[in-house]
C-alpha cells in the first residue's frame, strides 16, 4: 500500500513509485483514512440504529398478517374437513343464516357446532372475539365432557347459511390484534345416495 | 469532503437496498394475502359449480360457463351469482334476496375490502362432442381469479373434472319383458288353437289356401301369450296386491308410517309402468305385420275368433295404460311426500323426490296420450320455482332452465337423449298401433 508521495529529488524522479503509482496522482493518506473511518463508523451506528428500529416497528406487522392469513387457511381446512363428516344439515334450515350448526351424520350422531367467549384474546386485543366448540351426541343422552372440543379460535365472526340441501355456507372472519380477516366457503356434506325404501 | 461524500453514498445505497427490501416484502404479503383469497374464493366457486351441475347437467350450458370464453365477473356487488346468497341478514327471514341481503356489498366488511378488485372467470368444456362418447359426461372445469396486480400477470387458476351426464342413458328396452312361457312350436300350436280353434297344422294349411301372412298371425300370439302373461305373472299378481294393501295402510293411518307407505306406494307404481313401458315397448314392432292388413283380419286369413282378438287387443291397450296410469300414480305419491308435514324427513330427500318427479313429469309432458302432462309439468316447476326462491339457489336456476323447455317440447327433447326415444314411441308410433289395436276390439265386439 502506497502510504507516501512522490517527490522531487536530486536523483532523476523515476517513473513510476517503487509501489507503481503513477506520478502526478496521489494515494489516501492515514489520516485522511481514519477520518473517513470514524465518518462511515459514525453513519453506520446511526444507520444501524435506524434500521433495527424500523424492522422492530415493521416485523410485528408483516409476521401477524401472515399468522393470520395461516390461521385462516388452517381454520378454512379444519372448518371443511369436519363438516364433510355429516351427511345431512339439521339447522340452520334452508336460506336460514345462524352463528351455530347442527349436522347429523350417517349414524345418526348429532354434531353441534357453536361458538363461546373467547375471553383471552377479547381482553388482550380489546375487541369481542369466540371460539368454535363442537359437541357430537351418542345416544346415551348424557353430557360426555370428552365429545367437547374447541376448534378454532380468534373468531371475530362465524355464519352458516345452507343454500342446498347438501351443502352449507360459511362465512368466517378470523382476527388478530390488529386486523380481521374474512373468507367464504361453501361445503358439501356426505352424499349418502338414495331416499327409496 | 471527498471522505464525507463517499460515505453518505454508502449509507445512501444501503438505506435504498432496505427499502426495496421492505417494499418487497410488504408487496410480497400483500400479494400472499390475496393469493391466499384467491385460493379460497376458487375452492367456493369450485364446490358451488360441482353442486350446480350434480343438479343439473345443463347448468354451465345454460349459463354460458360452458363456452370457449367462459364467464368474466366481479365478485362484488351482485357481479357474481356465487357471491349473491351470502347470508340471511334482513327480514324476511328465512330467504336470501339476492339483490339486498345476500350481496356482497360495501358494508359486508372486511371481504367486501379483500376482494373489491378481483375477477372471476369460469370456464368449462366437455371432453367429447360427440353425444355418442361416454367423454362427453365429464366436463373440464377451470376458475381464474385475477386480483388487482394483473399487469403482473398474477392471478390463481385452477382446474377439475366435474361429472355431468348428458348422454343417453344406455339401457335394452326389450329387457326382462317375460320370456314366452311357450317354444316356438308350442306357440304355433296354441295361436291356432286359440284364436281359430284349428291345430297348427291345419291352421297353416289355411294360411297357404288364402295365401295369408303367415308371420303376422304368429306375431298375434306372441302380443296375446307375453300380455296375457304378464297380467298372471306372479309378479304383476303381488305387485297388485302390494298396492291394495298399502293403500288400505293408506286409509287407516293410525300407527303407520305413512311417508314409508307412500314411498313404497310409488315404488311399486313406477316399477309396474317400467315394465309395462319395456312391453310395450317390445310388443309395438309386432303390430307392424298386423297393421298390413285390416283391423279384424289379421294375416289376411278370414276365420279368427273375433271375440278373442278383441280380447288380446284390449290386454295390450291395458298394458299401455298401466305404463301410463302407473306414473300418474307414481307422481301422485311422490307429491305426497313433498306435503309440509313431510318436510323433517329432510331437504335431501326432498331434492331428490323434486328430481324424480322432474323426470316423471317429463315423461308425461311429452305422451300425446296424456294432454294434461304438459300443463302439470309447468306447473310444478312454478311451484318449486317458488318454494326455492331465496332459499335454494341452485334449485331455482335450474327452475328457471326448465320452464323455458316446457314452453318448448321439442328442446326437451333435444336435451334429454332418453325422452327421445320415449317419445319416439309414444308419439310417433304407439298412437297408430292403440287406434289399431282400438278398432281391432270394437270390430271384434
Amino acid at each position: 500500500m502506497t502510504v507516501g508521495k512522490g517527490k522531487a529529488g536530486t536523483m532523476a524522479a523515476p517513473a513510476v513509485s517503487a509501489a507503481g503509482v503513477p506520478p502526478g496522482r496521489r494515494a489516501f493518506t492515514l489520516v485522511e483514512l481514519i477520518v473517513v473511518a470514524m465518518v462511515m463508523s459514525m453513519l453506520l451506528a446511526f444507520g444501524f440504529r435506524f434500521f433495527t428500529q424500523f424492522s422492530h416497528s415493521i416485523a410485528p406487522k408483516v409476521s401477524d398478517r401472515l399468522f393470520l392469513q395461516m390461521e385462516a387457511r388452517n381454520a378454512a381446512d379444519v372448518l371443511i374437513r369436519r363438516i364433510r363428516e355429516g351427511s345431512d344439515i339439521v339447522r340452520p334450515l334452508l336460506g336460514e343464516t345462524c352463528p351455530f350448526l347442527l349436522l347429523k351424520d350417517s349414524v345418526n350422531h348429532m354434531t353441534f357446532f357453536y361458538l363461546e367467549a373467547d375471553q383471552p384474546h377479547t381482553q388482550a386485543w380489546k375487541k369481542k372475539v369466540y371460539r368454535l366448540v363442537t359437541y357430537s351426541s351418542d345416544y346415551s343422552g348424557t353430557y360426555r365432557p370428552d365429545q367437547e372440543k374447541i376448534l378454532l379460535d380468534s373468531i371475530r365472526r362465524l355464519t352458516f347459511t345452507p343454500i342446498s340441501p347438501d351443502s352449507v355456507q360459511i362465512n368466517a372472519t378470523l382476527a388478530n390484534a390488529k386486523e380481521d380477516f374474512e373468507f367464504v366457503a361453501n361445503v358439501g356434506v356426505m352424499n349418502l345416495g338414495s331416499f327409496d325404501e | 469532503m471527498t471522505e464525507l461524500m463517499i460515505g453518505v453514498s454508502i449509507f445512501a445505497g444501503l438505506t435504498l437496498a432496505f427499502l426495496l427490501s421492505v417494499r418487497a416484502t410488504t408487496r410480497e404479503i400483500d400479494f400472499s394475502a390475496d393469493y391466499f383469497m384467491s385460493i379460497l374464493v376458487a375452492q367456493k366457486v369450485g364446490e358451488d359449480l360441482m353442486e350446480e351441475t350434480t343438479l343439473n347437467p345443463f347448468a354451465l350450458e345454460s349459463s354460458g360457463v360452458e363456452s370457449p370464453s367462459g364467464i368474466t365477473s366481479r365478485l362484488v356487488d351482485g357481479g357474481s351469482v356465487h357471491f349473491s346468497f351470502l347470508e340471511d341478514r334482513a327480514a324476511p327471514w328465512g330467504r336470501i334476496d339476492p339483490g339486498v341481503d345476500g350481496l356482497l356489498s360495501a358494508d359486508v366488511q372486511p371481504l367486501y375490502a379483500q376482494v373489491r378488485d378481483f375477477r372471476l372467470r369460469t370456464r368449462a368444456r366437455r371432453l367429447a362432442s360427440d353425444q355418442a362418447v361416454p367423454d362427453r359426461n365429464l366436463l373440464a372445469v377451470s376458475t381464474e381469479v385475477q386480483w388487482k396486480n394483473q399487469a403482473d400477470g398474477r392471478k390463481y387458476e385452477s382446474e377439475f373434472q366435474v361429472f355431468s351426464p348428458v348422454t343417453g342413458k344406455k339401457f335394452d328396452e326389450t329387457l326382462d319383458v317375460g320370456t314366452l312361457p311357450l317354444t316356438p312350436a308350442a306357440l304355433e300350436e296354441e295361436t291356432a288353437r286359440f284364436f281359430y280353434h284349428l291345430s297348427a297344422e291345419d291352421l297353416k294349411a289355411k294360411i297357404a289356401q288364402s295365401q295369408g301372412d303367415e308371420k303376422a298371425i304368429f306375431e298375434l300370439g306372441k302380443v296375446h301369450f307375453l300380455c296375457k302373461g304378464f297380467m298372471q305373472s306372479e309378479y304383476y299378481r303381488k305387485t297388485m296386491q302390494e298396492i291394495t294393501t298399502l293403500k288400505k295402510n293408506l286409509a287407516s293411518p293410525s300407527g303407520q308410517d305413512l311417508y314409508g307407505t307412500h314411498v313404497a306406494l310409488a315404488a311399486r307404481w313406477y316399477d309396474l309402468a317400467k315394465t309395462a313401458y319395456r312391453l310395450a315397448f317390445y310388443l309395438e314392432r309386432s303390430f307392424d305385420r298386423l297393421m298390413a292388413h285390416p283391423a279384424g283380419l289379421p294375416g289376411g286369413v278370414e276365420g279368427i275368433d273375433q271375440s278373442r282378438l278383441a280380447q288380446c287387443m284390449a290386454n295390450f291397450s291395458i298394458i299401455y295404460e298401466l305404463f301410463v296410469g302407473g306414473l300418474v300414480q307414481t307422481r301422485s305419491n311422490y307429491l305426497k311426500l313433498l306435503e309440509p308435514g313431510f318436510a323433517a324427513k329432510g331437504g335431501k330427500r326432498q331434492q331428490q323426490i323434486i328430481l324424480r318427479l322432474l323426470d316423471i313429469h317429463r315423461i308425461l309432458g311429452i305422451n300425446p296420450n296424456y294432454p294434461q302432462g304438459l300443463p302439470d309439468y309447468r306447473v310444478f316447476i312454478d311451484q318449486i320455482r317458488t318454494f326455492s326462491e331465496g332459499r335454494l339457489p341452485f334449485l331455482a336456476r335450474f327452475m328457471d332452465d326448465e320452464r323455458v323447455l316446457a314452453k318448448d317440447p321439442k328442446a326437451l327433447l333435444a336435451r334429454y337423449p332418453n325422452l327421445k326415444s320415449i317419445h319416439a314411441l309414444l308419439a310417433d308410433r304407439m298412437p297408430r298401433v292403440l287406434a289399431f289395436a282400438g278398432q281391432t276390439a270394437t270390430t271384434g265386439e
